[in-house]
């Protein structure tokens, strides 16, 4: 037995897909296809949707204020702007990680080696960004207390705010660091070392 | 690229190099990987497909594409096991997946082959695919970014520890 052999084996028929297997692969692809295209848009409407409301209902409140209620003043209640700002910086952050995910093969025109070490990096920016948002969700932690005293001071709120403020919004925000520590620990983090694997494996 | 190319270009690539995916999917994966992986690779080419732009052969590319997403393919295991079985709902008895060994000796031969070809580390398993499937030293450098060189060496340390390894089962099978 030697190579010849192998490569005669190799190029046998029965190491081909039937015409019937290719079409049947091909339609599995488009039916999977259209049913990430789905997830996705669905994804993208139901994580912006709550923040195109929020913001819309900001935008009303400084263009054409209620009467009724006293207008906010950003010099005093600034501690509303990054409460408005994180959660937008957050979905962006998601989107975007969103996007890498989904175009992660995206370097058609570069070598393996090349590619592998672009994904590499990308593993790298993507594991400090989640140490940044965490970090920018825990320094949010201390705006809270600041804004409850602002609003406070204003008169606009009474005790009734500390639970929301000091008890529910603190858990949210501490669930959502949680989650990007599992996804730091038990996805990125087994990545790079799988693809510093692959990449040392190309030394001779 | 408008839709119709691009749906033009991605079957005339399917059409052309399905040998080569299927070579690529049993060499990666076994079992119900197969077709997770399958998937992986049809979207690597869907994706990368307006990307060609003719510099190299169009199997240069899709070869590159193929293994590129072979070599970093990792499963999702949230969603695994749920795409697993929608895969498996979706094949009739007569599209599944031929068994790769058989009754025939051509049959029994690839089904050794592809074992000692899962037993490679990543990289050789790449490289020895794509010897199989005829790519040339110089393409194959290409495709991996390594020297010529660099490629024939490791090619020839891995055809003889396959032949030696496949000579070594069938003395003991005979």
């Amino acid at each position: 037995m030697n190579f010849t052999d192998f490569e005669s084996a190799w190029h046998s028929t029965h190491n081909r897909p039937t015409s019937a297997q290719l079409e049947h692969q091909k339609m599995e692809f488009i039916a999977e296809l259209r049913r990430r295209r789905r997830g996705n848009f669905l994804f993208l409407i139901l994580s912006g949707l709550p923040l195109v409301l929020f913001t819309i209902l900001v935008v009303r409140h400084f263009v054409s204020p209620d009467p009724a209620h006293t207008p906010i003043d950003l010099s005093r209640e600034w501690g509303l702007i990054p409460l408005y700002l994180l959660p937008w910086s957050g979905w962006i952050y998601i989107v975007r990680a969103h996007r890498c995910h989904c175009a992660r093969h995206a370097h058609p025109d570069r070598s393996i080696h090349a590619s592998v070490a672009a994904l590499l990096d990308e593993n790298r920016s993507e594991r400090a960004r989640c140490r940044f948002i965490a970090g920018l969700l825990l320094a949010s932690l201390l705006v809270l207390p600041v804004l409850v005293l602002q609003l406070r001071a204003a008169g606009k709120a009474g005790d009734e705010i500390f639970v929301p403020f000091l008890v529910l919004f603190p858990a949210i925000l501490l669930g959502i660091v949680g989650g990007i520590a599992v996804h730091y620990r038990r996805k990125l983090l087994p990545r790079q070392k799988e693809l510093q694997a692959l990449l040392a494996s190309y030394d001779p | 690229m408008t839709k119709d190319e691009h749906h033009a270009r991605f079957d005339a690539w399917l059409t052309e190099h399905s040998a080569m995916l299927h070579h690529v999917v049993n060499g990666f994966a076994i079992g119900p990987d197969r077709a997770d992986l399958r998937q992986e690779l049809l979207l690597a080419l869907w994706h990368a497909a307006p990307a060609f732009r003719g510099a190299a052969r169009s199997s240069t590319f899709v070869y590159r594409v193929a293994h590129n997403a072979a070599l970093t393919w990792s499963r999702s295991l949230r969603n695994y096991r749920q795409r697993i079985e929608r895969f498996e709902s979706l094949v009739p008895p007569s599209a599944a997946e031929p068994p790769v060994g058989g009754a025939t000796e051509s049959r029994e031969l690839l089904d050794l082959l592809y074992a000692r070809i899962h037993a490679l580390p990543p990289v050789d398993r790449s490289l020895i695919l794509l010897h199989l499937d005829g790519a040339s030293y110089a393409e194959i450098a290409e495709i991996h970014g390594l020297t010529e060189t660099n490629v024939g060496v490791r090619l020839n340390r891995l055809k003889h520890k396959l032949t030696a390894s496949m000579q070594e089962i069938s003395h003991e099978l005979h």
